[in-house]
């Protein structure tokens, strides 16, 4: 799949997820909550690929749910772009083909976006209690994790070792490529 | 310069702060007021978001009368029962319209005002939902083209839901009154004499206090709006669910569960000025 194609495919995922999250998960929320697709797509676009997806169409998305649903614009975008630093940090430490990485990573993604997006209300005047942020954010983290776990399921590519197999390497292909010519 | 090429994810990440951080800057102090390209994103948004929410709100509908299917059916016997009821009321109704009627010319000559003369409603379907799960703000398929203008009032059949935040051509975005960071007055129904202020509490909630301290308030009692402010008078607006007696400020304190349901709106009434 060529670069431009990855970037066409993602965009429309993107699409979907902002169009779906805006109507249709409203209708099936759970304790009053529904998920925000758009962050779950950013922390499986910038734990698992390489690639700028994540933070472009998080911040473009993250715009356009702010021109549409918020009172102020960019509050989303910041927050779509704080989660994508912080999963390519993560990146570094945490192996990307274990699930629990893929948890971990969405559950700090859900706490960094949360924390960043009351801070900046509460500093531009809305007075939303600290409690009433932990109180969300508890049901949203579970709901995160299911969600990312099932895309994570159904787009990641995954290791498989063959009982031929002497050993397999764990990290990235271009890193591998670069081991071999070494 | 040569610094900035040494850096160049650092630089780049850097100028979106900047960017974003004067975005926000600039949008904090137009609320409620977008450019150009925001109304023609919004307007976009609002032609596909529109079938979509329409299917949702179906597939719920399909999914809730199969999952409940017997209470439906006693739902079903209890509404016949209402409506022979209010077949009864009705007749009752049409005898004292003709009173009704002289008692508005009278309200009209002694200079009273009334929500239902005063105002044309528009009704409108919620078409998208904010999903940030913070605010409670949405839009709706009717704008400026139908009527509705920038703070006019929005209820649904339980009370008072907020007012419009934007109006475009043919999309409303409104604020609920729980996200609101200005007060509404309100009074008591059962002693109209009781008034009070109420606000959002930070919690995704109302509270509010009483202008008379001494005022006999009573827990399950109903808030209406009372019509000081941009507010018409009449709405209900919630119930008080608890009164607590602040020694700072004295003041009676109450805790306010809203009569609407914000998370799973689906149709709205704008009341737009005559």
């Amino acid at each position: 799949m060529g670069v431009a194609v990855k970037y066409i495919y993602s965009f429309l995922m993107f699409l979907i997820a902002f169009i779906l999250q805006t109507t249709i998960m409203n209708q099936f929320s759970i304790f009053q909550m529904s998920p925000n697709l758009i962050l779950c797509l950013v922390v499986i676009y910038s734990f698992l690929y390489s690639g700028y997806h994540g933070v472009i169409y998080g911040i473009l998305f993250g715009l356009f749910v702010d021109i549409c649903y918020a009172t102020i614009i960019g509050v989303s975008a910041l927050s779509n772009f704080a989660v994508y630093l912080i999963c390519i940090e993560m990146k570094r430490y945490l192996n990307k083909d274990s699930m629990v990485s893929v948890m971990i990573a969405s559950s700090a993604g859900t706490a960094v976006y949360a924390l960043l997006y009351w801070s900046v209300y509460n500093i531009l005047g809305y007075n939303y209690t600290f409690l009433y942020m932990l109180e969300k954010e508890a049901v949203l983290i579970i709901y995160h994790l299911i969600i990312t776990l099932v895309i994570y399921q159904v787009v990641s590519r995954r290791i498989i070792k063959h009982r031929g197999d002497r050993y397999i390497y764990s990290g990235s292909l271009q890193e591998a490529r670069g081991l071999n010519r070494k | 310069m040569n610094w900035l090429r040494e850096h160049k994810t650092l630089t780049v990440i850097l100028a979106i702060l900047f960017a974003l951080i004067i975005i926000i800057t600039i949008s904090g102090n137009h609320i409620g007021n977008s450019t150009f390209i925001g109304r023609n994103i919004e307007k976009i948004s609002v032609l596909i978001k529109g079938p979509v929410s329409g299917s949702g709100n179906g597939l719920k509908s399909g999914l809730n009368g199969i999952i409940h299917f017997r209470s439906i059916l006693n739902e079903n016997e209890q509404l016949k029962e209402q409506i022979s009821e209010l077949n009864r009321e009705i007749i009752q109704a049409r005898l004292t319209e003709a009173e009704l009627e002289e008692l508005r010319n009278l309200s009209n000559i002694l200079g009273y005002e009334n929500i239902s003369s005063n105002y044309n409603y528009v009704t409108a379907d919620v078409i998208g939902m904010d999903g940030s799960n913070w605010f409670n703000l949405f839009t709706i398929n009717a704008g400026t083209e139908d009527g509705i203008y920038k703070d006019a009032v929005v209820v649904n059949g339980n009370g008072l839901i907020g007012r419009v935040l934007e109006a475009g051509t043919n999309w409303s975005k409104i604020i609920s009154v729980i996200d609101e960071s200005n007060s509404v007055s309100f009074k008591v129904f059962r002693d109209l004499s009781l008034l009070g202020i109420l606000y959002g509490d930070g919690a995704g909630s109302l509270e509010g206090y009483m202008i008379d301290p001494d005022a006999a308030l009573i827990e399950g009692d109903v808030l209406i709006t009372s019509g000081i402010g941009m507010y018409p008078e009449g709405v209900p607006i919630g119930k008080v669910e608890k009164i607590v007696w602040n020694d700072n400020t004295l003041l009676k304190t109450i805790t306010i569960e809203p009569s609407a349901y914000f998370k799973n709106l689906q149709k709205v009434t704008v009341l737009i000025n005559k």
